[in-house]
């Protein structure tokens, strides 16, 4: 039984350790690429969880943090001023889309176009989404 | 009872991160994880309620961190782009996550009555207080 705790307690630890090192990555210049990020998401799309890829959890937190802010509108209930209207413009996502989805064209998109992984990880999103989601095909939301 | 610290130690990061794709929205959510994520940072912060706190886990370290950088570099493109009609928010050059992340948590604490609403007016309104543009400030 005390190995079975001392093994918990390892765990826990070397757990922490790992996600600290992933976090100081996420906020270096070789973290913030198209490619770190993509790498991150590609377990994701793989169906890893958090317990199986570190990088799983910042690939979700990422997306949802540019989500949440994409549809301040929508949250708001269409009734806040100024804000981010004008990023319909550019690109029209579905409200039915979901965070995973929005992981998978990103995935995607980074797979066709490795020229552009060294750029800036919210450069290739905005890229891929507005390639994804244009919105001369449709009326903005 | 022993071996309740490795179904603590295993359970922590499923049941938060169920709680995460299961819809809890809340700043009151966000401010749990990025407390877990400031006290595995930067430790002598002392912002850690308890390590063993399942709420507090592996899966909130990498969510805050990818929910604050995700908010913030998608807000500095829009202004930088001149997408915003009015930016609420300046945020200085070399604002780091550490940085964001204490922010977030002292506004929280500060204003406790924000704790259901939804993350993203919590983020929104901690780094407008903090961060607000100057009169003539052009982002």
């Amino acid at each position: 039984m005390k190995r079975l705790i001392v093994a918990a307690v390892l765990l826990c630890f070397a757990g922490l350790i790992s996600t600290a090192a992933v976090a100081q990555n996420f906020d270096t210049p070789e973290g913030k690429t198209t490619q770190y990020l993509r790498d991150a998401c590609r377990d994701a799309v793989n169906g890893l969880d958090a317990d199986d890829s570190p990088l799983t959890p910042y690939c979700y937190g990422y997306f949802v943090g540019f989500a949440d802010l994409y549809r301040a509108d929508q949250l708001a209930g269409g009734k806040s001023e100024g804000g981010i209207k004008r990023v319909v413009e550019v690109i029209c996502i579905p409200s039915a889309v979901k965070v995973q989805q929005l992981i998978e064209v990103f995935v995607s998109w980074a797979n066709k176009h490795p020229e552009q992984l060294h750029n800036p990880r919210i450069g290739g999103l905005v890229v891929a989404f507005a390639e994804a989601f244009p919105c001369e095909k449709r009326e903005n939301p | 009872m022993k071996g309740l610290l490795l179904v603590v130690c295993l359970l922590g990061a499923s049941t938060a991160a169920y709680g995460a794709v299961t819809g809890d929205s809340s700043t009151g959510r966000l401010q749990k994880q990025c407390r877990k994520a400031l006290a595995v940072m930067k430790p002598e912060s002392g912002s850690a309620d308890s390590d063993l706190d399942p709420e507090l886990d592996f899966y909130s370290v990498g969510h805050c961190t990818g929910y604050v950088t995700g908010f913030i570099e998608l807000y500095k493109t829009l202004v930088d782009d001149d997408m915003l009609s009015d930016p609420a928010i300046c945020f200085p050059e070399n604002l780091d996550t550490e940085q964001a992340w204490e922010v977030f948590l002292k506004w929280v604490d500060d204003h406790p009555d924000m704790i259901r609403e939804h993350r993203m007016w919590g983020l929104a309104g901690s780094f407008s207080e903090a961060f607000p543009c100057k009169e003539g400030e052009n982002p």
